[in-house]
């Protein structure tokens, strides 16, 4: 079997130190949340309506689809608007529910501390569900539908790559002591949830304090292993993770390789949950970047609008130009540039990289070199998918598989002619999806 | 709070690598620079090495530089003209004309004339180079579509025009490799004089391997150093400007195929034979430089496999069964055309990962090769077998005596004086395919000689033969004067070309040097003299190097003479009843 190899980014360096330079912000006191309407791709159906009173982790929507979840307000006080559009991190306005916040942190009466001995699998998947947890990788899949599978599992895996550039969600509750500890307990309720014997965190070898601190703290704990993986983009990748941990492939699923993938923000978020039925209205969330006078990691609520936090941090420096800026959702390989800061966080929303444009200007064809098939993790050609879209062959994408493409972006990261490969798959793939 | 803040947008990954680290311009620079030690050796070991020798004056010794910068200057500039007239609007304002070099640099231009300039011959004029720019950026580029569209390696279009077109205006020799070099052949040329010689037969009149790794032999400009080639291989794939896999696939293909030739015939210890294969012919730089041009090779990862493999060989097809003296050129354009279909086929096969498609497409693959590569070498090692006939000739009744081994038979087959079989002494091959095949061979090695003039002058006897050397020498027809003592022993001997204009003097004689085998030692000496001190045991005679065939026919007139002296002796003859006289 080929091993995905990956590959390392080596420019932007020093882009994860960036928000590490600046202790935590904790910004819980946003003046307006916004509960976008819309999550994984389906529409949630709102619960309340214009003037109701809610309190913080009351039910407001519930995602309709193949796995309902229920969707939490994230502060206390009064629905102002149930239509209210916002910029969302999809690149578009979606209808949002509107929440003037109180300020009162009015509890709901489910929040409350938990029995943890006594909670049996279907217990902890039940609150997992209800607390409406979600992978926070990126991918927003619920993670109740990834703990409740059918097939014996060998391995509980914990993501901790976060092979992304700049982001540093994941590191930051590994090195913060009380965050580290919170996430330990959440894979021991994990694995509870996917009935796995052993838990291994993968983490880049690179990242040796963090690994020494979980070695110490794992040093009770002889069914949760350590892996480390090799700096290189995309080693979070959950197919990478399981074929390097396991030696095994799976074709849709990492169950049928033995395996349950969560990564580590998800995790911390289920200890909440389990222990004191927390729903998931709270986040780290990564603002970075050289536009940035601040760049840090902040602990906020989902909702809050991205431009109110960046005023928490002192504001973008003072030569913005932001003509010649990006303002990144996401990481800089995966994102996507939005134009407004008035986005709002939803729950998948990872960071925001306000990144000044140093580009060159190249228009060359395409010489031929192949290094984009050469580092594809699932060995496409994006340069002949690109062919196929421009002359419209909707044969040549199947056959070519541009289905299978997981937009990581390495491909136009590494064009030395600068052509849009990433763009061009994705093009394929939603014309593929389409017949 | 509500800022008006208007963000731009851009499409993700919003990190590139071109914008910091390898880019498409840094790459083409990155060859250039990976090119320019082969054009300084070119230099100090065509022209600066030569003037301090004393061999040439200064224009000479400046020659292979310019002609290296000319091709580079060439290329662009009509790429440059092109651009510039093909402009919607022609004007001469100083933006139009920079942009236009802009356009041109953005084509990198100036690549194909220098690799052009640096795998032509030496001596070639400049005007040559001239036209084969044109040809190799009109066709082989701009009529494509320019840069990124060509099918073919533009400087390999040029070269293969120049080939055909002005070839025999060339040599491959510099000035002082004409004083020192004898045999007036590059290596791979020499080769084709006898493709089964051992490897080291193949160096030596070179030097040794260490000229071959330094690139001090004959050949064309800049490609002879294979240790730059490597360096610049390394330098190349540091850089990350080409891919490792077509040069070492595409080399090692080569070295286990020409092993194999020596392992089938029966030498399989003869590793220098391999070695000279890959050491020679500008196959190194060819590996390096030429079938790794991006444009022209493909882009998937095991596409580049197939294309190496195939690269391979085709080489070893051209080299063992083809007049052509470059393979290597010839064979990159062939895999040129095979590019697009085997990057249509590898990139489906990898991305669909079907089992079954996967082993019936490789296996395919692999079949072809190895067919296409069983072909040259099964064909290179059975004519051996065939081709150890012994050749004998009755001088006195004008039958002639052929003793053959076909497929382990051994037979003789007399034929008369114009190739009439009139015997064969195995009936096996006196019909049908095999009579044939016998009579291929004679005509093939058909020697005509007869002692046309014998006479006795004081106490030594004087043999004139007639020899005429029908198939490689073109029937050249000469005469070769015999001297031999009372005690019928050869004394001396001397040859007068009665073809006019040939490369003899009317008085010839024979001093043609070079290496010849003898009982097994290669042995350098000069062919009179070899044949007088061996002349009992003339069969064990083998020219090696030097004018190969034409001392051939001077070993088998020798035989004639002998032969005849013979009979002599022994009273067959006697000068009343020797009554032939030349025809």
């Amino acid at each position: 079997m080929k091993q995905i190899h990956g590959l390392h980014i080596s420019e932007h360096k020093g882009h994860k130190e960036l928000s590490l330079t600046h202790d935590m912000v904790e910004f819980l006191t946003p003046e307006f949340i916004y509960i976008p309407l819309i999550e994984q791709g389906s529409v949630c159906t709102p619960c309340v309506s214009v003037g109701d009173k809610v309190v913080v982790g009351q039910v407001v929507a519930n995602k309709t689809g193949r796995f309902s979840l229920p969707v939490h307000s994230s502060v206390s006080g009064e629905v102002t608007s149930i239509d209210k559009k916002m910029w969302h991190a999809m690149g578009k306005m979606v209808s949002c529910i509107e929440i003037k916040n109180d300020y009162l942190e009015t509890k709901s009466e489910t929040i409350q501390s938990n029995d943890v001995n006594s909670l049996t699998r279907e217990d902890i998947i039940e609150i997992m569900k209800n607390c409406g947890i979600v992978g926070l990788g990126g991918a927003s899949f619920p993670t109740y539908v990834k703990n409740n599978v059918t097939q014996p599992i060998d391995h509980l895996l914990i993501n901790a790559a976060e092979c992304e550039p700049y982001i540093n969600n994941d590191y930051f509750i590994l090195k913060t002591n009380d965050l580290r500890e919170k996430f330990i307990r959440g894979v021991k309720y994990a694995m509870i949830a996917c009935g796995a014997n052993d838990a291994v965190i993968a983490i880049k070898k690179n990242k040796k304090h963090l690994i020494e601190m979980l070695e110490e703290d794992l040093k009770d704990s002889p069914n949760i292993k350590l892996y480390y993986l090799n700096d290189v983009y995309p080693a979070g990748w959950e197919k990478y993770i399981v074929q390097h941990v396991t030696k095994k492939t799976y074709k849709n699923l990492p169950s049928e390789a033995g395996c349950v993938v969560n990564n580590v923000a998800t995790l911390f978020s289920v200890c909440e949950a389990v222990e004191m039925n927390k729903p998931l209205i709270e986040k780290t969330v990564t603002f970075t970047g050289k536009g940035l006078k601040n760049p840090c990691v902040m602990y906020t609520k989902i909702g809050a609008r991205v431009s109110e936090c960046i005023s928490q941090i002192k504001g973008y420096v003072e030569d913005l130009d932001p003509s010649n800026t990006y303002l990144i959702a996401g990481g800089p390989m995966t994102g996507r540039s939005i134009m407004f800061d008035t986005l709002v966080i939803n729950r998948s929303f990872g960071s925001v990289i306000i990144m000044p444009k140093e580009e060159k200007k190249i228009e060359l064809n395409c010489m031929g070199c192949g290094k984009c098939a050469d580092n594809c993790p699932v060995d496409l050609s994006p340069i002949l998918i690109k062919q196929a879209v421009e002359d419209k062959d909707k044969k040549a994408m199947q056959e070519l598989c541009a289905f299978k493409c997981m937009q990581c972006g390495l491909c136009s990261y590494i064009c030395p002619s600068k052509i849009e490969l990433t763009e061009a798959v994705g093009k394929a793939k939603t014309a593929l999806a389409a017949k | 709070m509500n800022s008006n803040l208007r963000f731009s947008l851009g499409k993700a990954p919003f990190i590139r690598k071109a914008d910091s680290g390898t880019n498409t311009y840094t790459i083409m620079r990155d060859f250039i620079i990976g090119l320019l030690p082969l054009v300084v050796f070119a230099w100090v070991k065509n022209g600066i090495i030569p003037m301090i020798n004393g061999d040439c004056g200064f224009y000479e010794m400046i020659y292979p530089l310019l002609f290296c910068v000319l091709g580079g200057f060439f290329t662009y500039a009509i790429e440059y003209i092109y651009y510039f007239l093909t402009k919607e609007k022609i004007t001469f304002t100083k933006e139009s004309l920079l942009e236009t070099h802009k356009v041109v640099m953005g084509s990198f231009a100036i690549i194909p004339g220098l690799l052009l300039a640096m795998i032509m011959p030496l001596n070639t004029p400049i005007w040559v180079l001239l036209i084969s720019s044109i040809f190799a950026t009109l066709i082989g580029k701009l009529l494509f579509g320019g840069f990124g569209c060509n099918i073919f390696n533009p400087a390999l279009v040029g070269y293969l025009f120049f080939g055909v077109a002005y070839q025999g205006l060339t040599s491959f020799m510099n000035p002082t490799e004409i004083e020192t070099i004898i045999t007036g052949a590059t290596p791979l040329g020499n080769f084709h004089n006898n493709i089964l010689s051992s490897g080291s037969e193949l160096i030596a009149p070179y030097g040794t391997v260490w000229d071959f790794l330094l690139g001090t032999i004959p050949g064309s400009i800049a490609e002879t150093s294979a240790i730059l080639c490597i360096i610049s291989f390394a330098w190349l794939t540091y850089r990350k400007v080409i891919n490792w896999k077509i040069p070492v696939i595409y080399v090692g293909t080569v070295f286990v195929l020409m092993y194999a030739v020596v392992l089938f015939d029966g030498r399989g210890g003869d590793l220098l034979y391999p070695l000279f294969h890959v050491l020679s012919g500008g196959l190194l730089f060819g590996a390096v430089f030429m079938a790794t041009e991006p444009v022209t090779s493909p882009k998937t990862p095991n596409g580049k496999v197939v294309y190496a493999l195939g690269l391979g060989v085709l080489t070893v097809l051209m080299r063992l069964k083809s007049n052509a003296v470059e393979g290597v050129a010839t064979s990159i354009m062939a895999m040129n055309i095979f590019t697009l279909i085997i990057d249509r086929i590898c990139s489906r096969v990898r991305a669909q990962k079907n089992l079954k498609k996967t082993l019936i497409t490789y296996v395919s693959i692999a079949v072809i090769l190895i067919v296409l590569s069983i072909y040259p070498i099964n064909a290179v090692t059975k004519t051996s077998v065939k081709s150890s006939q012994n050749f004998e000739a009755s001088s006195i009744s004008e039958v002639y005596k052929y003793s053959l081994t076909i497929e382990n038979n051994k037979f003789d087959v007399f034929t008369d004086q114009d190739g009439n079989i009139s015997k064969i002494t195995n009936d096996k091959y006196s019909s049908g395919e095999n009579l044939e095949e016998v009579k291929k061979m004679i005509k093939q090695n058909q020697r005509f000689g007869f002692v046309s003039k014998f006479y006795k002058d004081g106490e030594n006897y004087k043999v004139n033969v007639n020899y005429l050397s029908s198939v490689e020498q073109n029937n050249r027809k000469f005469t070769v004067y015999f001297t031999f003592d009372k005690n019928y022993k050869l004394t001396s001997l001397y040859v007068i070309d009665k073809e006019d204009g040939g490369d003899y003097d009317e008085s010839y004689d024979m001093y043609i040097p070079g290496f010849y085998e003898y009982n097994g030692e290669i042995v350098e000496d000069v062919l009179p003299g070899i044949i007088v001190d061996n002349q009992n045991d003339l069969y064990n005679i083998k020219p090696i190097t030097g004018a190969t065939t034409t001392s051939n026919a001077f070993v088998e007139a020798t035989k004639i003479a002998v032969n005849f002296m013979k009979d002599v002796k022994s009273g067959k003859v006697s000068f009343d009843n020797y009554v032939l006289e030349a025809k």
